[in-house]
């Protein structure tokens, strides 16, 4: 990968690509989300990037009924909950990012451990286009 | 990693506290409420204190910038209670950040900068509503990647700790009631508390309010039928409903503190900071895939247990941040009072209420009492610091030798974490 500064806008940047990205310390050979410029292990800037597989397991969920007023402005709400969830990537690190495919009004559709696959939303069209990043059941 | 454990330079201790009281007021705004706990706190020191003898002042407060529209609050409460030129200073830790003022003035105090310090806390919440309150808190999670990416709530981020603390230790929701259920009825003696009524007497009211009213009478049989009735106890983020999370409140706090070569100038009742740890985690999705536990809380644990040469079983009591009812759960266990995974069932043997060897919540913790998240961390000081000077009126813990109390105060879903550890000398 191309070497860009360790930043979130860069992380955004592959995520409106299609592209989950993680930063990685060279010499501890751990992956870290968001990418950073310094190795919370080993204190030193020697990262670089790593595309991840997208696959990973969900370690905790949630279907959110009260929401918040952005999500409310998009029609979710008490009658159309959705689900946040924490998922633990196949390569190690954990990401926080919705969950879809999964009916979000049975809080039993969804468990502990299941597995999962990245995916990317692309919402409107032209400049106000964005992609955001979410899990779907693998 | 973590510097080891040192002790304060000099003794500190609390010569007196007060509060606000915890609820909605539409016509209080941060001065107000923070001038109400100031006078209380004043007063209550019981050999007298001049004022003129303080000489600077901690904050803490989450956002009066979002909540108000008012940033910059330091000075304008010192000079709101006429402690002005003195040095001010906001201190900010989302739900901790008075913990963490608390812990700024003790360090103050030991490193004999100043023998006398108001510490304090104040957060004017319900100005906005339910859903901007729930905007205003977000602002205290990792915004590109929890709140941008994800779009969890507050509750939601517990919601999912919840989720994966009901999963690999096969508790359930009637373990988290037990939690609620526990605090409304320590609430119920707390005059301060914003909801100082037991479940059990709310569903009453609920009924009575309804034959009134010429509607149906709802048929719960105990305060578990109520709270697993939808429609009473609604769904906020699975599987926390409303009864499992703290209310949005408007109230303030305040500490005086002390050192201890003076303390005994302005009071016989002495009480001592004897530990003041503070740590902090990233977000929950760094937690290495385990997120049924703080880190941060374990370690402020730990160094706080060390710094007071104690165990836990030497607690009396401990005052723990239920924000939600699954964070006292999580929180005892952080607290090394249960073992992981124990500490739903203890709480359901009532393990953890006011008779027991460490009570936990007796104010009625963050449910009952309110949650004005600034004021949280110095308003639990306030209750342990209560309870050691039996000055709790109908909630005092009496059937046990009170010496030991612990305060346990989380920001965000422990991004930062303040533990302090008094003793009554």
């Amino acid at each position: 990968m191309e070497q860009t500064d360790f930043t979130i806008s860069t992380y955004k940047q592959n995520i409106s690509e299609g592209k989950l990205v993680a930063g990685r310390c060279d010499k501890c050979d751990v992956l870290y989300l968001p990418p950073r410029p310094v190795c919370p292990q080993c204190h030193g800037t020697d990262m670089g990037w790593q595309e991840l597989s997208g696959k990973g397991r969900v370690v905790g969920y949630t279907s959110i009924t009260i929401v918040p007023t952005g999500m409310a402005a998009k029609g979710y709400g008490r009658d159309k909950p959705y689900w946040s969830a924490v998922v633990q990537t196949e390569e190690g690190p954990g990401i926080t990012a919705m969950l879809e495919g999964v009916d979000a009004s049975d809080p039993s559709a969804v468990s502990i451990g299941m597995p999962v696959v990245a995916g990317f939303n692309q919402e409107g069209e032209g400049e106000g286009a964005r992609v955001s990043l979410v899990f779907r059941p693998a | 990693m973590a510097a080891k454990t040192r002790k304060l330079g000099r003794g500190v201790s609390i010569i007196g506290g007060g509060m606000s009281k915890f609820g909605a007021f539409a016509d209080k705004t941060t001065r107000d409420l923070f001038g109400e706990a100031y006078s209380e706190a004043v007063g209550s020191v019981s050999k007298g204190l001049d004022p003129e003898a303080i000489q600077a002042l901690y904050v803490g407060n989450f956002s009066a910038d979002l909540f108000e529209g008012q940033g910059h609050l330091g000075h304008l409460m010192a000079d709101w209670v006429g402690l002005a030129p003195r040095p001010a200073t906001r201190v900010e830790g989302a739900c901790a950040s008075s913990g963490l003022a608390f812990r700024e003035g003790i360090m103050a105090v030991a490193s004999g900068m100043y023998d006398m310090v108001l510490v304090g806390g104040v957060e004017k919440m319900t100005s906005l509503a339910t859903e901007e309150v729930q905007d205003a808190l977000a602002a205290a999670s990792d915004v590109p990647m929890e709140l941008d990416q994800a779009q969890f709530t507050f509750p939601g981020l517990y919601a999912a700790m919840g989720s994966a603390y009901l999963d690999r230790h096969g508790a359930t929701r009637e373990h988290l009631m037990h939690v609620a259920i526990k605090n409304h009825r320590n609430g119920a003696l707390n005059p301060k508390a914003q909801f100082n009524v037991s479940i059990a007497d709310f569903m009453e009211r609920r009924k009575a309010s309804a034959a009134k009213r010429g509607k149906p009478v709802p048929e719960w049989e105990d305060e578990f039928d109520f709270l697993n009735d939808a429609r009473a106890n609604p769904q906020v983020a699975w599987p926390l409903h409303l009864f499992d999370c703290s209310p949005v409140t408007d109230g303030a706090s305040c500490i005086i503190l002390a050192a201890e070569d003076v303390a005994r100038e302005y009071t016989d009742d002495v009480v001592n900071v004897v530990a003041s740890a503070q740590a902090s985690a990233g977000p929950i999705a760094t937690w290495a895939g385990d997120i049924t536990s703080i880190p941060s809380a374990r370690i402020a644990a730990h160094q706080a247990y060390e710094m007071a040469g104690i165990k836990p079983s030497d607690l009396d009591m401990a005052e723990v941040h239920d924000c939600f009812t699954i964070a006292e759960i999580i929180g005892i266990e952080d607290l090394g009072l249960f073992e992981p995974g124990k500490g739903a069932f203890a709480a359901a043997e009532g393990q953890t209420s006011r008779e027991a060897p460490c009570s936990v919540n007796v104010s009625g913790g963050l449910k009952s009492k309110g949650h004005p998240v600034g004021a949280t961390g110095t308003g639990q000081i306030l209750e342990v610091w209560t309870q050691l000077t039996e000055r709790a009126g109908d909630r005092q813990l009496k059937d046990k030798d009170l010496s030991l109390g612990l305060t346990h105060n989380v920001g965000g879903t422990g991004g930062t974490c303040a533990i302090h550890i008094l003793e009554r000398r």
